[in-house]
């Protein structure tokens, strides 16, 4: 329960601080590959406690790297569009 | 029926969410569509993978079915395959084995591992007719119950859940499902279905049952995770003696139920007795038949021990499922390839049987019981390796379990890719040792039974 109020907490921060930095500007298809990565990283946390409450600590750190890195990926390549946006941007105004 | 959504309902359409987008990605052989599911009376609600079907996975000749005797088993009749001076040696070996290996100091032996086996089995007492303590309506003064047969089902689903059962089904005696009733029950006496007989009874060579006692109520009672994968150990063997116990204070008490209400149940006079389990398991649809030549459950996979009970009560019989579990089993070879004596079948399912103790008739796996008992005195329990690394014998807590389960009852096409998954991650010990560290056990938090009594349930 305290899980999901932090993680609400968290991505509504998370969203928050984008709409705010009027200098980030995400494509549609960004938002359906932050959602992608927010889904798995959901997966990746859930599906790693709920395998430590199994006593299965193999699969736990099996489970947060199958689901946490494909989450990571995806986040990156938004992270690196953003980046390559910001700097096509900068060399337009010189 | 639960009115709103709980928790466990919640993460179970999550992990569908799951399975859904696994298979819509692949666009493999999808058979989750067609065959209808649904509450059936005396079945608590199942994910919609666990489609109900009007006949087994597994394929019956009901012409090749005969009624067996149970004395043909090896667990009964392991002398009738060993010649005289090596059954002498393995009864032996199945004597003093575990109180060498304690002596040798092996992992999971020592004098406590050994006590907790010997006293895990000690409880209530069972027969073929039950207890008379409770009284009859008639007795009382009251009116018999009655309802229909849904009815029937519901309440014996309640009583059962509450006397220690985990799933509850339910078979109705024809012709063919008749024959899944032993003919001579393990003690010698013969089990007589009788057209004449309204009143069941016991004689000094005899169990008579009532051609009018036309229903089978089938339920399982759950073994625990945790200590059946410290097997071959004295704690793994454990929760089985542990399971038989509580199966045999169910029989009891849903005898006394069942007499309390104005009928009767007949119950197993010992362990294995009256019929074939894991068959009346499969016709019940509390499971489907797996390459351990024994049922598995959607919902506990092999880590459950099914018990029966014949009954007067009319009861809405439950239809046999398909969770895709006869299927994988054809893909996974894990527990045969972890058996250390090598009786488990690593080929396909066929009608050919490996020794008198299987009766056949039944499209299987079929096991080699007497190299499996070999072994049993070899570690000085009843092993159980191969309960404990099938990849359904996993708890329920952790969402990718409801994903794989579903991926599996839709599609055929991740199951050799599961199964090594499977392997690697919940089962990577060596094969004739336990899992996991037998002397950790002692150490844990562990649930009552070792059990989560609301694993597959919605209700807690
Ligand atoms: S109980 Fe042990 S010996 Fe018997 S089939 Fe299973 S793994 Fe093999
Ligand atoms: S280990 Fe694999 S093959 Fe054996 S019963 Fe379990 S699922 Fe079937």
């Amino acid at each position: 329960m305290l899980f999901w109020l932090i993680l609400g907490l968290l991505l509504g921060a998370g969203a928050l601080f984008i709409q705010k930095r009027g200098n980030i500007k995400l494509a549609w298809y960004d938002w359906l590959l932050l959602a992608l990565a927010l889904l798995f990283f959901m997966l990746a946390i859930s599906n790693y406690y709920a395998s430590l409450e199994e006593l299965e600590t193999r699969a736990a750190s099996f489970l947060l790297l199958s689901f946490g890195l494909p989450g990571l990926i995806l986040v990156a390549i938004v992270g690196i569009r953003i980046w390559r946006g910001r700097q096509k941007a900068v060399e337009a105004k010189a | 029926m639960p009115s709103s959504l709980n928790r466990r309902e919640f993460l179970r359409d999550m992990g569908l969410l799951g399975a859904g987008a696994a298979t819509v990605a692949a666009l493999g052989p999808i058979e989750a569509l067609g065959e209808s599911w649904s509450d059936q009376a005396g079945i608590a609600p199942r994910p919609p993978w666990v489609r109900t079907v009007d006949i087994p996975t597994v394929e019956i000749d009901w012409d090749f079915i005969y009624r067996f005797d149970e004395r043909n088993t090896v667990r009964r009749g392991w002398s009738k395959y060993l010649d005289e001076e090596s059954f002498k040696a393995v009864q032996e070996l199945n004597s003093t084995s575990i109180y060498d290996l304690s002596k040798a100091d092996k992992p999971g032996y020592s004098t406590r591992d050994i006590a907790l086996y010997r006293s895990s089995g000690i409880g209530a007492t069972q027969s073929f007719l039950g207890p008379d303590s409770v009284a009859t309506p008639e007795e009382n003064g009251l009116a018999p119950w009655t309802g229909t047969p849904e009815e029937a089902s519901e309440m014996i689903r309640a009583a059962l859940r509450a006397f220690g059962a985990a799933t509850v089904g339910f078979v109705e005696l024809d012709e063919n499902t008749e024959k899944l009733i032993y003919a001579i029950d393990p003690d010698g006496k013969e089990l007589v279905i009788s057209e004449d007989q309204d009143v069941a009874e016991e004689t000094e060579t005899q169990r008579i049952i009532p051609k009018k006692a036309r229903w089978v109520i089938v339920w399982t009672v759950q073994m625990s995770q945790e200590g059946m994968t410290r097997s071959p150990t004295p704690v793994g063997a454990a929760t089985t003696a542990m399971a038989y116990a509580i199966g045999r204070a169910t029989q009891s008490r849903l005898q006394g139920f069942l007499r309390g209400i104005g009928y009767y149940g007949l119950g197993e006079a010992q362990t294995n007795a009256l019929g074939i389990a894991p068959g009346f398991g499969v016709l019940a649809g509390l499971g489907e038949l797996s390459r351990l030549n024994r049922m598995i459950s959607p919902e506990y996979g092999p880590m459950v021990r099914v018990f029966k009970m014949v009954t007067n009560l009319p009861v809405a019989p439950t239809k046999p499922i398909d969770a895709g579990i006869y299927n994988f089993c054809k893909s996974c070879k894990t527990c045969a390839t972890y058996c250390p004596s090598g009786s488990l079948s690593t080929g396909d399912p066929s009608y050919e049987t490996q020794g008198g103790w299987n009766r056949g008739g039944v499209k299987t796996w079929y096991e080699n019981s007497l190299t499996c008992r070999n072994y049993w005195a070899e570690v000085g329990t009843n092993c159980g390796i191969c309960f404990a690394v099938c990849p359904f014998s996993v708890k329920d807590r952790a969402l990718i379990h409801q994903m794989v389960k579903g991926t599996i009852g839709t599609t055929t096409i991740f199951n050799g890719a599961l199964a090594e998954l499977s392997r690697t991650v919940y089962s990577p010990g060596k094969m004739d040792e336990p899992q996991k560290d037998p002397e950790e056990w002692w150490t844990l938090d562990y649930s009552e039974y070792g059990v989560n009594s609301t694993q597959g349930h919605g209700d807690a």
